[in-house]
């Protein structure tokens, strides 16, 4: 189940939010919301919402012996448990998303040709898995208490808002509120025009805007010239932003609902000045847990440059490949690894003394270069797309609209998209007195039916040739 | 106070009208979808399997695709809106690159304001037409009694009108087929000149020129060439701005032409639809005196897809005639039931759904003393599973 899908709509959220705010007892709301997100990862995963149980009973008794230990001050058992119970749940993430990808490696290097298993990969897995590992570590550091409920634990890993799109929610951020969190009206208004932002961004925009770059890059490429493949880039940039935006916007909204209150995710990424400003502001959750749990216990940058140098590569190169099992996503994380080390130890001063509007420049010229990496997971589609975009190729474009007269239709969301993905209206989104909730709540309604009219039109099914 | 009514308000409003089709869809659901054209979907009970395999999922999002409400009302305005533009924006760039194929949804223009379906290779058909084509031989070999015929309907699946290429299907059939050249013909199509002169521009079909000299074509390659064809009594235009099977398309919604049909003096001929005794078939006088209440379509105009349609003429001295078609013939069978004294149409498609049993061709030769067989369709009716023969 998406939130986007009418089944979310229609039944889910409704449904969930009635039988939520009919029950006045904290355990019984918990029990409603940790039944609904094991419905909703089960509505498309019903066999692997096990997996997902698995891997938190991992996690909950590893959890108990790793506070038994510590309350024993048995700091060897304390590391074994901790150990253990990582490495579980790591090579349960390796198991389902990477073991076919090392082994075709191997293989290729190897000359075998063994045929490998066809394993599905768990909607969220990378994820949740991502989630219960922060509330493994954490414990372990000390910074969280222990969780001895186990359906608490289950509805910190499953919780529905965040679950299968992040954001990928620390167990302190929540720690508190399983228990002690406070529902209010104001929340909820907050929470809805929240979603309804997110649904909007990602029904309106992303899923409209997706459609050039889709043209473009599965078209005939003697079709598209330089200007189309910078457009498509464009597109793309502009279509991951809305996408995943969207959705942590109706995450957190979701989770502000039900008395939540999640970080931000996402701070307008494309209006950064640097590299190191861009990764400030996109997938906040996931660029901190890395930094957090991965880089400064490397060692960070209180290390000797030649550490330092490594220790940011690692990280980068691990990043990527979070995204996914393939090689271009490898390659787009050490670029931004390599950028990241030149800002710091080359360009960082001479950025700051220049215009604003060339550091964005310069920003948003390698965020689309990586976008273009990321997107096309193909290496020779990847760099026959670089060819067209660097070097010079005249676009016929009556020959692209003829190609699919339908991109006439398409090209109309990039420059909403663009206005959209600037700050302009970030103060109306909290309006103050009467008139201004009034008014801010009646574009949150049009906004909805807009979307709920692109949501529709997607599921016209005409039957061409039965009359009645 | 004040403040907290208004967002009470706000909450309650959007959670009621989702509240409400969800009521709507499980207790009240309505059964035709007249706007898309077919049953609604419906919610299924629900099973422990059907959760597993996830044919619940599908069906409850198809359901309420159907059954919420405004949602016919909300494609419609969204479709409408997205053709007026895509009319527009393109219709500009087909007007100035008449010779281009320009690509729009499911389709493409040509020509300036014609929908065109893609070119379909014959390497692409092959192995279905070939298979096709063999079942069709042994038919021809198990009743030699009978005078099989083969018409071959020629359209925009056959020819790329930009660059000239032919499908070849046409001459595929022609040379695999076991009846003599003299059974065999087409309705050719040699040049886009042509294809615009017999087909109507929004809708997969010939339109009525189109039609009458398929007519023609048909009345000479079964009968004596001295057979006198029925003449049109007048020509008239239906409608101004019809919208035919390729404006199904959210991007082509808005495309219209008009619908001419020629008036006829039909002889007379009882009519039994799917085997029960029927009024008539389609409804041509009805819409060229103006007086007809359905809306406009080449089945509501012709006739329907009925599993089996006949004419008796009670002229015994005729001989009778066996049609195995599809939509093609719906516009033709009034014409050619004056020249036999039985004229039957089967639709494979639809004959078990409208007669609770398979289709024996056998059977219906025995039966109704068929002198004469008449294969007639395009493209898809010689490689759909649906137009098979053999069950």
């Amino acid at each position: 189940m998406v939130f986007s899908s009418l089944t979310f709509l229609y039944f889910f959220l409704p449904l969930t939010v009635l039988l939520y705010f009919v029950c006045k007892n904290r355990a019984y709301r918990n029990t409603v919301l940790l039944l609904a997100s094991v419905l909703f990862y089960s509505w498309g995963e019903p066999k692997l919402v096990l997996l997902m149980f698995a891997a938190t009973l991992v996690a909950y008794l590893g959890g108990l012996l790793i506070h038994r230990f510590a309350q024993q001050s048995k700091k060897k058992l304390k590391k074994a448990a901790f150990l253990v119970t990582v490495l579980l749940l790591v090579f349960n993430l390796f198991w389902f998303k990477y073991f076919n990808f090392f082994a075709q490696n191997i293989q290729l290097l190897l000359g075998t040709h063994f045929a490998l298993a066809s394993i599905a990969l768990p909607i969220g897995i990378s994820f949740y898995t991502f989630q219960i590992l922060s509330y493994v570590i954490d414990l372990y550091w000390g910074k969280v208490g222990v969780q001895k409920n186990f359906f608490y634990l289950m509805l910190y890993l499953s919780f529905f808002p965040q679950l299968i799109a992040g954001p990928i929610v620390r167990y302190q951020t929540v720690e508190e509120e399983i228990q002690n969190r406070r529902e209010s009206l104001e929340d909820v208004v907050v929470g809805l025009r929240r979603f309804i932002i997110g649904f909007a961004k990602k029904v309106l925009l992303a899923n409209n805007i997706a459609k050039v770059a889709v043209i473009v890059y599965g078209g005939d490429a003697g079709i598209y010239g330089t200007a189309m493949y910078w457009l498509a880039a464009l597109a793309y940039a502009l279509q991951i932003y809305f996408d995943f935006s969207g959705y942590s916007d109706m995450a957190i909204g979701l989770g502000r609902m039900f008395g939540f209150h999640f970080l931000e995710n996402f701070r307008y990424p494309y209006v950064a000045t640097s590299i190191t400003d861009f990764w400030r502001r996109w997938h906040i959750s996931l660029s901190s847990w890395f930094r957090d749990y991965i880089y400064i216990p490397m060692g960070g940058n209180r290390v000797n440059k030649g550490r330092f140098i490594l220790n940011i590569l690692v990280v980068w190169a691990v990043t990527g490949f979070w995204h996914g099992a393939q090689w271009n996503f490898v390659l787009w994380g050490l670029y931004y690894g390599i950028l990241l080390l030149l800002e710091k130890l080359l360009l960082g001063k001479l950025l700051e003394k220049l215009p604003r509007i060339i550091r964005w420049a310069y920003s948003m010229f390698f965020v689309l270069f990586g976008w273009v990496m990321f997107n096309l997971t193909d290496f020779s589609q990847m760099l026959a797309a670089f060819r067209q975009m660097f070097c010079h190729v005249p676009t016929d474009f009556i020959s692209v609209v003829s190609a699919d007269a339908e991109i006439l239709h398409y090209v109309l969301y990039i420059p909403l998209g663009i206005v959209c993905m600037c700050p302009w209206l970030e103060k109306a989104k909290r309006p103050e007195g009467f008139w201004g909730n009034a008014v801010c709540n009646l574009a949150c309604l049009a906004l909805f039916a807009i979307s709920m009219i692109y949501i529709f039109s997607s599921t016209y099914n005409p039957f061409i040739y039965f009359r009645f | 106070m004040k403040k907290n009514i208004m967002q009470l308000a706000f909450v309650l409003s959007i959670f009621l009208v989702l509240l409400l089709s969800m009521v709507r869809t499980v207790f009240f659901p309505k059964e035709i979808n007249y706007y898309e054209n077919r049953k609604a979907e419906m919610l299924a009970p629900v099973t422990l399997q059907s959760y597993l395999d996830g044919t619940l999922q599908d069906n409850m999002e198809k359901a309420l695709a159907d059954q919420a409400f405004l949602a016919q009302r909300i494609k419609k305005t969204y479709n409408s809106a997205l053709s007026a533009y895509m009319h527009t924006a393109s219709g500009e760039l087909a007007r100035a690159n008449p010779d281009r194929y320009i690509k729009i949804g499911g389709h493409y223009l040509y020509g300036g304001d014609h929908l065109m379906n893609s070119k379909r290779a014959v390497e692409t058909v092959q192995e279905k037409l070939s298979q096709r084509i063999e079942e069709h031989n042994r038919l021809f070999a198990r009743h030699p009694e009978v005078d099989f015929y083969l018409y071959y309907v020629e359209n925009d699946m056959d020819v790329h009108f930009e660059t000239g290429e032919r499908s070849g299907t046409y001459e595929y059939i022609a040379a695999k087929t076991a009846l003599p050249q003299s059974h065999i013909d087409r309705f050719g199509i040699d040049s886009y000149e042509e294809f615009d002169r017999y087909f109507y521009k929004t809708d997969h079909h010939w339109n009525a020129e189109g039609s009458y000299r398929a007519y023609k074509e048909v009345v000479e390659l079964l009968l004596p060439k001295d057979e006198a064809v029925l003449q049109p009594i007048e020509k008239v235009v239906v409608s101004t701005d019809f919208g035919g099977s390729k404006t199904m398309g959210k991007e082509t919604a808005n495309f219209k032409e008009p619908f001419e049909a020629y008036r006829f003096a039909f002889p007379q001929a009882t009519v039994w639809g799917n085997n029960m005794p029927a009024p008539g078939y389609g409804n041509q006088e009805a819409f060229l005196d103006g007086t007809a209440a359905l809306p406009l379509t080449y089945a509501t105009f012709y006739g329907d897809d009925w599993g089996a349609v006949t004419f008796d003429t009670y002229r015994p001295e005729k001989e009778n005639l066996l049609i195995i078609s599809e939509s093609y013939d719906n516009a033709i069978l009034r014409l050619l039931a004056g020249h036999f004294n039985r004229t039957i149409s089967i639709d494979l498609r639809n004959f078990n759904a409208y007669l609770g049993t398979d289709f024996s061709i056998e059977e219906c030769i025995e039966q109704y003393d068929i002198d004469k067989v008449l294969l007639l369709g395009y493209v898809d009716y010689f490689i759909m599973d649906e137009f098979g023969l053999e069950k």
